[in-house]
């Protein structure tokens, strides 16, 4: 995606000022004149380094104009290319994907599309089909996080478009922050936090499924976004650990022994937990070599990460590690579908520190535009059965059912005919039309309770250490 | 704002060892002339500047200042107002953020130590319930005492409570932290239902104990059946709680309105908590120290005043981010007047010194807000740098006069100026030199009328400063030839068949101009032309902007379809509007474009009477006009989506899980879109020739007259199937 690529660096405004750190003695030795340099210099420390200027003399380097190039991306790339990922537009509720390969062919319902028409066509573009004379037609669109999250392949429940902007706007992701993530899953989620922290960020995801694992990288390397993301094969709560180490614990009170030595008890739990996982993990997976050695965590050392996301069954059994991993003062968020997984998880945090927990839900809702018409109430009377009107309609009897029309009818037909080629009239009555919002009639009704905390300022051991 | 992200990306050598991670990372502090917002208990949200003692001459300006448009401003006066009262800031500088402060009696922000929360540890309250009705019984006693002394000595009194009531609360200040985690420890059956906000907890409960307490709290045995609600409970006066307040600290209050309160000890643990936190809220009150993000900005200015801001909700905020795809490095064009200009300033924290944001102000000057939002930011200079505050003029004023002027001045390359418009300003630029010399009459000013040398380093620091500005902001000529570089000329939308008072031939020219590249692309692009758009870009390239964002209190209709033609095909657009309506018409116009048909063209084959031409009624906005015959329908915009959201917010404790009692009831409408490339993105083929095409092929059901609810294209549902390779 368009979000992985390099950045260009060009000289703007501010490189080209020339503003910088100079000699006192630049402009001579009159006192005045080393004045005006110092003063100089002043300045440009506050421009340069803003609210840091202050800081360590150490900064005093960064006081170069020539320094603050203006880095953008290269302008997005107009035309499709062969392996570019496109976002096909079927309909508003149907959307998909290819990969633009020569000479492959894409079918949907409204017919054959040849990828070979898709490329060196811009994006934004209209195809038609090869068959049904080109009555099929589709829109071709440069994948963005939230369109690939409306077409990818969901391996897992997807984090959906608004919980995935909001989780991006509370956890304040910006450039070049590191952040964990866990898990995977289809991916929705790391694409969207993957274009908040490129270029020079990280995102360290973790997943416990080794399928979904190498889907995964396999996605991320198509996208163009490897040098952002690692993705661990790893189940961050460590629930083999922790079972191992339950075991033990009942086996080792059970004999009653090393219960003096709880730290020589808990080294060899992990040992013995690690063996055990290995041979697990033979049978299941051969040859890979970032097996899931069975120790929760995010295994990236202490105090790291700006931000972590948890979308995890049991939320709680992961933030002693993430209260480990998270650097003072950065944002959590968990995504949980059920209140009791919320209650403890808020429990949780609130053990290991956070503060300021807040728990949110939201929906989207969504409008049709309907142009109506309200026209003014019917003013036709019942007919009233008078001698008249009764005559009448025995004659309609008698005739078969065909009433005779009388003068005024016949009158006010062709009258209606004069109307109905009159423009004017019909002006008027498109005029009554208004525009109304309809809302969709079915909407999501739920999907998650999103629980944003704050830790606290002081580092946390790593738990993986106490059990 | 993570102020680290913000100097990681003025840093490369940072950079590069944080991607490493070797070391944990330090909390971000608080630095000189930061902005930052205070979070209360009750939820107010104020916003505060960190202010040193000694404000050095000119960074009030450039500290925050500079390029298009000044950001920034000189320091407040009150760096920090919290009830009515000013306080000073100075000794918050060097703080980490999240660190909570007490607000003192004596104009002091005093900060409290790590693990100390926005609400007091107090187990004032936990006493009484110790035993249920015994202990309560015990603390009507004291009260009766108390009640009877307390003419006499309010500070006695006071005392006398904690001995009595609180078996080991001193004075449930700083002082015996330890001492209360452990007794939370060890009476873990017991939450702490401190309040009904969720920050407020501070309980270190596990969550087995907790499953215990909630069956717990559900045979409290004590409830609201006896209580008479006459307001002579509190036995404490106004008076004397006034003596108090000037003599005791905020907790002894606390303490002495409870011991006095004859109800307390009857209510319900969950009202006594409520009482507890009602009471320290007012009495001993806290805040912890925010980072101004974009979500804490909103939220603090939605919560002050919703309509100023056009009643843009936080999470609003963030899908409009999201929506429109803002990331770092692009070029982002934003027209937001109608909230305080909150999504520029966001947008340049999401882009976090990458790309450039255009933003789009109305009338002749940078409007004051710009300076008060993006000057709360905190931002870094190479985020200060990608905002550019551009005249909506720009862009809708009627340059008729000077537009073949302006035609050329944009075509040619920026050395060249037109010869009718001498740019003064990048002129005079141009002419400083960087540590600016004096000149001769500055120097004799100096000289002559500036007596001390303090005030000559006053002058001259102002005037370094000045010059910086000066050299770091770009022209108005130079932001017209920016934002002029994002048109594309041959893209025209008009409403109502017309553009500004042009008349209709000139769009049929631009049509017809479009036409002509349409087939120029296709035999670019089945060439070798897409090899060459790898390489590097060219020296001409018109760079179209990336995403666009409009939030104004200008017809969207008009304001979207005139900004249009600034942005790239296939790049999402979104439309914010405090109101439904506006956006109905927006987005009916853009559902029911019409462009004139070449002419001669099949011009037989529409008849008025056709069933098809009930369709084509351009937009509301449009009126109500029947089109010309000769009218063609086009997509300019696909994937649209006109959506509000519904936010509810829930304080989760153990038994006492349940939503809040208020809540938003609008965060205000999106129109989201995704523009179609406009030179293919039309529907090239006439409406009875898909209509014959469909009567041979029985493809799709009749359009219905005046449906305009469809969306996007294609045909319905039958069967999906999808071959991929």
């Amino acid at each position: 995606m368009d979000f992985g690529r390099p950045m260009i660096q060009t000289r703007g405004i501010v490189a080209k000022s020339n503003i910088r750190l100079v000699d006192e003695t630049h402009l001579g030795d009159d006192p005045l004149d080393i004045q005006v340099c110092r003063a100089a210099n002043e300045a440009a420390k506050n421009l340069l380094l803003g609210n840091d200027s202050t800081s360590s003399s150490s900064s005093l380097e960064l006081v170069d104009c020539s320094l603050y190039n203006e880095q953008h991306l290269p302008p997005a790339r107009r035309l499709i290319q062969p392996d570019d990922l496109v976002v096909v537009f079927e309909s508003f509720n149907d959307l998909n994907f290819v990969y633009a390969t020569p000479n492959a062919i894409f079918s949907n319902r409204n017919g054959h599309f040849h990828h070979n028409d898709f490329i060196g066509k811009p994006y934004g573009c209209k195809i038609r089909s090869k068959n049904n004379e080109g009555l099929g037609f589709l829109y071709l669109l440069r994948p963005t996080p939230e369109l690939w999250a409306r077409s990818l392949p969901h391996r897992t429940q997807i984090v959906h478009e608004l919980d995935a902007s909001m989780i991006v706007h509370y956890l304040n992701l910006c450039p070049d922050m590191i952040v964990c993530e866990s898990g995977t899953g289809s991916g929705a989620m790391s694409h969207a936090i993957l274009r908040s922290i490129a270029p020079h960020g990280k995102l360290h995801t973790y997943e416990f499924n080794k399928m979904r694992v190498e889907k995964a990288r396999k996605e991320f390397e198509g996208h163009g976004l490897k040098h952002l993301v690692e993705v661990h094969h790893r189940d961050v709560c460590g629930k083999k650990s922790l079972l191992e180490a339950k075991k033990k614990r009942d086996s080792d009170e059970k004999s009653e022994e090393a219960n003096d030595e709880t730290y020589a008890a808990s080294t060899e739990t992990s040992a013995r937990s690690d063996d055990s996982d290995s041979n697990n993990l033979d049978t299941d997976n051969n040859n890979d070599n970032d097996d899931d050695d069975g120790m929760g965590g995010f295994q990236i050392g202490q105090g790291v990460a700006h931000a972590i996301f948890l979308d995890l069954p049991e939320p709680w059994l992961a933030i002693p590690h993430a209260a480990h991993t998270i650097r003072p003062n950065g944002n959590i968020c968990s995504y949980s579908p059920c209140m009791e997984q919320t209650q403890r998880t808020c429990a949780a945090l609130r053990q290991y520190g956070f503060h300021s927990v807040r728990t949110v839900e939201a929906r989207l809702m969504e409008y049709f535009v309907d142009e109506v018409e309200f026209e003014a109430p019917p003013t036709d009377l019942p007919v009233i059965l008078t001698e008249e009107t009764a005559s009448m309609e025995k004659e309609r009897c008698t005739n078969g059912g065909v009433l005779p029309k009388t003068d005024e009818q016949n009158n006010e037909e062709e009258e209606e005919v004069a109307v109905a080629n009159d423009h004017a009239t019909k002006k008027r009555k498109v005029s009554n039309k208004m525009l109304c919002a309809r809302p969709f009639p079915q909407m999501r009704g739920h999907t998650a309770f999103l629980t944003f905390a704050t830790a606290g300022n002081a580092l946390r051991p790593d738990p993986n250490n106490q059990i | 704002m993570n102020s680290n992200a913000a100097t990681t990306s003025t840093n490369d050598n940072n950079n590069n060892s944080s991607s490493n991670h070797p070391t944990p990372l330090s909390p971000p502090t608080i630095r000189e002339y930061d902005h930052i917002l205070l979070h209360f208990a009750d939820h107010r949200q104020i916003f505060a500047q960190a202010v040193p003692k000694h404000k050095r001459p000119g960074i009030g300006a450039s500290g925050g200042g500079g390029i298009g448009g000044g950001v920034g401003g000189a320091a407040p006066h009150h760096p920090c107002k919290i009830n009515k009262r000013s306080y000073a800031t100075h000794n918050l500088i060097g703080l980490p953020y999240g660190t909570v402060l007490e607000v003192g009696r004596d104009g002091k922000l005093v900060p409290l130590p790590e693990g100390e929360d926005l609400l007091p540890k107090s187990d004032i309250f936990l006493m009484n319930n110790d035993d249920g009705n015994n202990n309560n019984n015990n603390n009507n006693n004291n009260n009766n005492n108390n009640n009877n002394n307390n003419n006499n000595n309010n500070n006695n009194n006071n005392n006398n409570n904690n001995n009595n009531n609180n078996n080991n609360n001193n004075n449930a200040e700083d002082d015996d932290d330890e001492e209360e985690e452990n007794n939370n420890d060890d009476e873990g059956d017991d939450t702490m239902p401190t309040s009904n906000d969720n920050d407020a907890t501070t309980t270190t409960t596990t969550t087995t104990t907790t499953t215990t307490a909630s069956t717990n709290s559900i045979t409290t045995p004590t409830d609201n059946r006896n209580l008479i609600d006459d307001n002579t409970s509190q036995r404490l006066t106004h008076t004397c709680v006034d003596l108090l307040k000037t003599s005791t600290s905020g907790s002894n209050i606390v303490a002495a309105l409870i011991s006095n309160s004859a109800t307390f000890s009857t209510k319900t643990k969950y009202s006594q908590a409520k009482y507890v936190t009602r009471k320290q809220m007012k009495y001993q009150i806290r805040c912890r120290i925010v980072q101004v993000t974009p979500y804490t900005m909103c939220a603090a200015m939605h919560s002050k005043d919703a309509r100023k801001l056009a009643n843009l909700r936080d999470d609003t905020l963030g899908r409009i981010l999201s929506n429109a795809n803002v990331h770092a490095g692009q070029f982002v064009l934003v027209a937001d007047d109608a909230v305080q200009g909150i999504i520029s300033s966001s947008c340049v924290k999401r882009m976090g010194g990458y790309g450039t944001v255009m933003g789009l102000y109305p009338g002749k000057f940078v409007p004051g807000y710009v300076d008060v939002t993006a000057g709360r930011m905190n931002y870094s200079l190479r985020e200060r740098q990608m905002l550019r505050w551009i005249s909506l003029g720009e862009v809708f004023g009627n340059t008729s006069s000077n537009e073949t002027n302006y035609s050329t001045f944009t075509s040619s390359t920026s050395a060249t100026t037109s010869n009718n418009i001498v740019d003064i300003e990048k002129r005079d630029r141009e002419k400083i030199s960087w540590p600016a010399p004096l000149q001769s009459h500055t120097r004799q000013y100096i000289t002559n009328d500036l007596k001390t040398e303090h005030k000559i380093n006053v002058f001259l620091e102002k005037r370094s400063a000045r010059f910086t500005r000066k050299l770091t902001r770009y022209s108005l000529l130079e932001l017209r030839e920016l934002i002029g570089n994002c048109r594309n000329e041959k893209e025209v939308y008009l409403l109502d068949g017309k553009v500004n008072e042009g008349g209709g031939g000139k769009v049929e020219m631009a049509e017809e101009e479009e036409e002509e590249e349409e087939e120029e692309i296709v035999a670019e692009g089945s060439s070798d032309r897409m090899v060459d758009d790898d390489g590097p870009p060219r020296e001409d390239d018109k760079r179209q902007c990336d995403a666009l964002i409009i939030a104004t209190k200008y017809d969207p209709t008009t304001t979207l379809f005139g900004l249009l033609p600034y942005l790239a095909p296939s790049c999402p657009f979104v439309v914010y509007s405090e109101f439904l309506e506006p956006l109905l018409r927006t987005f009916h116009a853009l559902q029911n474009y019409y462009v004139p048909q070449e002419e001669g063209d099949q011009a037989d084959n529409i008849n008025a009477d056709d069933d098809t031409n009930d369709n084509i009624i351009i937009p509301d906005a449009v009126g109500t006009k029947k089109p010309p015959p000769m009218m063609q329908r086009r997509n300019i915009a696909i994937n649209l989506r006109l959506t509000d959201s519904w936010f509810r917010e829930y304080q989760v404790l153990e038994g006492r899980t349940h939503p809040n009692m208020s809540m938003s009831q609008n965060g205000g409408y999106i129109l989201a879109g995704t523009k179609l490339c406009p030179l293919t993105g039309t529907n090239e083929l006439d409406d009875n020739v898909m209509k014959a095409m469909r009567a041979k092929f029985g493809g799709r059901r009749r359009q219905q007259s005046g449906n305009t609810t469809k969306r996007g294209g294609g045909v319905r549902p039958a069967k999906r199937k999808k071959v991929e390779k």
